[in-house]
C-alpha cells in the first residue's frame, strides 16, 4: 500500500506545504491561544493556565484565542496603529469588527479545514469503497440468491429499520444479527452457476441511487440537507459532504475492478480455488489503489472547498467557529477591511492548490507507469 | 418520482413546526388552540402521511389525528414506553398528505410560501429566470470564449504569451468563485481604495415594480457584469483549459502527423480537421459545466443580492419556508434531467458513431 504511493515521490514545495498544513492544524492549540501554553498559577505547575493575575508562564507565539474580542483594536489593519502592551500583542494580520484576531482565526481554520477533509474523505471511502467493490466485482449477474432468502433478508432489513425507527435496540440489534445469519448462509449457499434463484444487479441498483444524488447541483442539496439538523454541528457537515462525495469513489473503484477482473491472472486465481475475499484483497484491490488515492486528494480539496463555501455563506457550523470562510463572509459585509478578504482567501487557495497539485502529480505518475 | 418521495419525506422530518411559522408570519401573538386546530386542517396536516404506514401493533391508525402538540407529545411517551411489539401494516387510501402535495404539483398549484403568503409557482419561476439568464449567459460566452481561446493556444503553443496566459487561468480555476467574488467586491465597488477603483455599481438590484422579470433583468444589466464576469472568468478557464488538452491530444494522432506532411499549415489543419474531433469531447463537459454554473450561480446570488433561485433558496431555508424548499429541489431536478437530456443530444449529433446506451 504503502509502495504504491512511494513511486511518486512528493515534490519538496508540496513537502513542505503539507508539512506546514498538518504542523499548523494539529498544533493550532499551541500556536495561538489565550492561555500560558505552560503557566504557574497559585504554585502549582499546568498546561493550558488561564491568563489570570498571579499566574505566570510561556504564553503562545500567538497570544489571541480565534474567540478572542480584543475590545482596544476592533477592525484595525494589520500596519494601523494598535491598542497593544507590547509587539508581542500585535495583531499581525489586523483584526474583525468584533476586534478578534484575524491569523488565529486562520489558524484555527486550518484546524477545521483538516477536520473536515480528514473525515470527510475517511466517510466516503468506507461507503463508496464497499459499494464500488460489490457494483464492480459482483457486477450485475454473478450473485444469485434463492427467493427465499432474498425475501428473508429484505423483511429483516425492514424491521430493522422499523425497530430503530421506534426506538426499540433491543429488537433491532436481534433483527440484524439474524439478518447477518441469512446474508452468511446465502452466501455459502449461493451458486452462480445454477439457474435458480434470482440475480441481484447490485450495479443497477447502485448505480440508480448515484443518479438520483447526481439529479441535484451539489451545494444545494447540501443546503437543504444541512437544514434538517436541529443543531449546527461540524460533524453534520462532514456527514453530508460524505454522503454527496461517496459516489466518485465508488465509480473509479467500480471501474478499475471491472478493468483488472478480465486480466488472465484473475481467471487463473479463480481456477486455482481462491475465495471472492482474497483475490480481491490480494489482487484487486491493490491494483485500484493509485486512482482511490488520486480520487482522495482531490476529493480532500473539494471537501475543504465545500467547508469554507458553507461557512461562507453562514450555514452548518456554528456561528461563533471562526473558519477561512466566516473569515470571508465579514469582508464581504465590511469591503473597507481588505486584510479580512486577502489572507483567509489566500490560505485556502494555498491548500486548494496543494493537494490538487498532489492529485495531478499523482494521476501524471500513474499514467507514466500505464504508457511504461 | 422517487426524487418526490425522498423529498416529501425529508419535509416530514424537518424540525419546525409550519403552523407556528404561518402563524407567526401573519403577526398573531397568543396562539389560541382553536386557531392551530384550523390552520392545522387547513394544511391537511390531520390526514396519513403516506399511502399505507407500518407501525407498531399498539399505536393507533393516524397519529397525525392528534392536533395539540402536547397531546402528541403525551401519546407518543405513553406509545414509546412500551418495549416488545410487532409491526402491523395500515393502508389509508388516496386520502393522505402525500397525494395532496404530488397532485397539487402536477395540476399548477404549488402552494403558499409561508414567509410571505405569496404562491410559490410564480415566486420561484422568477427566481429561476433570473438564474437561467445568468447561467446562460455564462455557459454561452464561456464556451465560445474558451474554444476560441483553446484554439488560440493550440496554434501558438510555444509562445510566451501562450504560457503566461495558460497559468493565468490555471489560477483563476483553482481560485474560488466566492473568494473571487469578495475580493472583486471588497476592490472593486467602493471607494475606499482610491475612487479609481470604484469600477463598477454596488450590490443590489433595482427594483421597477410593474415591469416582467426580463424587463427587469435588461434594465439592471449593468449591476450583473460584475457577477456574470465572476461566473465566466472561473468557468472559462476551465472551458479553455479542456479545449487545449484535447485538441493537443488529436494533434497527436497519426492522421493530424499525415496532413501535416502532406503540407497543411497547423491553422489550416486546426480549423478542417482537428476542431471537428476535438470539440467532440468537449461536449461531455458541458454537463459539469452546466452543474457548476448552477452552483456557482447560487454563490454569486446570495453575494451579489440577485434575487435568483439559489438566493431564494438560501433565504427560504433561514426562514425555514419549507414549500419554497422543496419545490426548488424538485425543479432543480427537473432542470438537470433537462440538461442532461441536451448534453446527451448534442454529444450524439456530433458523434454518430456513440449510440445511446452503449457506452
Amino acid at each position: 500500500m504503502i509502495r504504491s504511493l512511494g513511486k511518486y515521490q512528493l515534490r519538496k514545495t508540496q513537502l513542505l506545504g503539507l508539512g506546514l498544513f498538518l504542523f499548523v492544524a494539529l498544533c493550532h492549540k499551541f500556536i495561538a491561544n489565550d492561555d500560558f501554553i505552560i503557566g504557574k498559577k497559585s504554585g502549582s505547575l499546568g498546561f493550558f493556565v488561564d491568563r489570570t493575575d498571579n499566574a505566570t508562564g510561556l504564553s503562545a507565539l500567538i497570544p489571541y484565542d480565534s474567540r478572542h474580542l480584543d475590545a482596544d483594536n476592533r477592525a484595525v489593519g494589520p500596519f494601523d496603529k494598535q491598542e497593544v502592551q507590547s509587539w508581542q500583542y500585535r495583531h499581525w494580520l489586523g483584526t474583525d469588527v468584533l476586534g478578534r484576531d484575524v491569523l488565529a482565526g486562520i489558524i484555527n481554520g486550518t484546524y477545521i479545514a483538516l477536520l473536515v477533509g480528514v473525515l470527510t474523505c475517511l466517510l466516503s471511502l468506507i461507503l463508496g469503497g464497499v459499494l464500488g467493490i460489490i457494483s464492480g466485482y459482483f457486477g450485475d449477474d454473478s450473485v444469485r440468491v434463492g427467493g427465499f432468502y432474498l425475501t428473508t433478508i429484505l423483511i429483516l432489513m425492514s424491521l430493522c429499520i422499523f425497530y430503530l425507527t421506534y426506538g426499540s435496540i433491543l429488537l433491532a440489534g436481534l433483527a440484524f444479527l439474524l439478518l447477518l445469519l441469512v446474508i452468511i448462509v446465502a452466501v455459502r449457499t449461493s451458486n452462480s452457476h445454477s439457474h435458480r434463484g434470482i440475480t441481484i444487479p447490485f450495479d443497477l441498483i447502485i448505480f440508480r441511487i448515484i443518479e438520483i444524488f447526481k439529479s441535484i447541483p451539489g451545494l444545494f442539496l447540501i443546503l437543504v440537507l444541512l437544514a434538517l439538523f436541529r443543531e449546527p454541528h461540524i460533524f453534520n457537515v462532514v456527514l453530508v459532504l460524505a454522503l454527496l462525495r461517496w459516489f466518485t469513489i465508488t465509480r473509479l473503484l467500480r471501474a478499475e475492478i471491472i478493468n483488472v477482473k478480465q486480466e488472465n491472472y484473475i481467471y487463473g486465481a479463480r481456477a486455482a480455488g481462491l475465495s471472492d475475499f482474497s483475490i480481491l484483497k490480494n489482487y484487486i484491490l491493490p491494483q485500484a489503489l493509485s486512482p482511490v488515492l488520486i480520487a482522495l486528494s482531490f476529493g480532500f480539496a473539494s471537501a475543504i472547498l465545500a467547508e469554507s463555501t458553507l461557512s461562507f455563506l453562514g450555514i452548518g457550523l456554528p456561528v461563533e467557529q471562526v473558519t477561512w470562510g466566516s473569515l470571508l463572509r465579514d469582508a464581504k459585509d465590511n469591503p473597507s477591511m481588505w486584510w479580512l478578504a486577502l489572507f483567509p482567501g489566500l490560505s485556502i487557495y494555498a491548500v486548494l492548490t496543494l493537494f490538487q497539485s498532489i492529485g495531478d502529480g499523482l494521476a501524471d505518475s500513474l499514467q507514466g507507469r500505464r504508457n511504461l | 418520482m422517487l426524487v418526490s418521495v425522498i423529498t416529501f419525506s425529508l419535509s416530514k422530518r424537518v424540525p419546525q413546526d409550519a403552523v407556528f411559522a404561518i402563524l407567526e408570519s401573519r403577526g398573531v401573538k397568543d396562539i389560541t388552540d382553536e386557531e392551530y386546530a384550523k390552520v392545522y386542517k387547513s394544511l391537511n396536516l390531520h390526514k396519513p402521511n403516506f399511502y399505507f404506514s407500518i407501525l407498531p401493533h399498539h399505536y393507533p391508525d393516524n397519529l397525525n389525528a392528534t392536533i395539540s402538540y402536547q397531546d402528541k407529545k403525551s401519546l407518543e411517551e405513553n406509545l414509546s414506553r412500551k418495549n416488545f411489539f410487532f409491526p402491523s401494516i395500515r393502508l389509508h387510501g388516496l386520502d393522505n398528505q402525500y397525494h395532496y402535495w404530488l397532485r397539487s404539483f402536477f395540476s399548477g398549484g404549488y402552494g403558499i410560501s409561508i414567509s410571505d403568503g405569496q404562491a410559490v409557482g410564480p415566486k420561484v419561476s422568477k427566481a429561476l429566470t433570473w438564474t437561467l439568464s445568468i447561467t446562460i449567459i455564462d455557459l454561452v460566452v464561456s464556451f465560445f470564449l474558451g474554444i476560441y481561446l483553446g484554439v488560440i493556444f493550440t496554434r501558438h503553443k510555444d509562445s510566451k504569451l501562450t504560457t503566461a496566459m495558460t497559468y493565468m487561468l490555471y489560477a483563476l480555476y483553482s481560485i474560488p468563485v466566492f473568494w473571487l467574488a469578495t475580493l472583486l467586491v471588497v476592490f472593486f465597488t467602493t471607494d475606499d481604495y482610491g475612487a479609481w477603483t470604484n469600477w463598477f455599481p454596488s450590490l443590489g438590484i433595482d427594483i421597477y415594480p410593474g415591469k416582467s422579470t426580463m424587463q427587469v433583468i435588461w434594465l439592471n444589466a449593468h449591476k450583473l457584469i460584475l457577477p456574470i464576469l465572476c461566473l465566466t472568468l472561473h468557468s472559462l478557464a476551465y472551458v479553455s483549459r479542456y479545449v487545449q488538452r484535447s485538441l493537443e491530444e488529436e494533434l497527436a494522432k497519426p492522421y493530424a502527423e499525415l496532413a501535416y506532411v502532406k503540407g497543411l499549415t497547423t491553422t489550416d489543419l486546426i480549423k478542417s480537421h482537428i476542431l471537428k474531433n476535438g470539440l467532440m469531447s468537449v461536449t461531455t463537459i458541458f454537463i459539469s459545466a452546466a452543474a457548476a454554473a448552477f452552483v456557482g450561480s447560487l454563490i454569486i446570488e446570495v453575494i451579489f443580492n440577485i434575487p435568483g433561485i439559489g438566493r431564494l433558496l438560501y433565504f427560504s431555508i433561514a426562514s425555514t419556508d419549507w414549500n419554497v424548499v422543496f419545490f426548488i429541489l424538485m425543479v432543480l431536478a427537473l432542470v438537470t434531467s433537462v440538461v442532461f437530456i441536451i448534453g446527451d443530444i448534442l454529444y450524439t449529433t456530433l458523434n454518430p458513431r456513440f449510440k445511446l446506451g452503449h457506452d
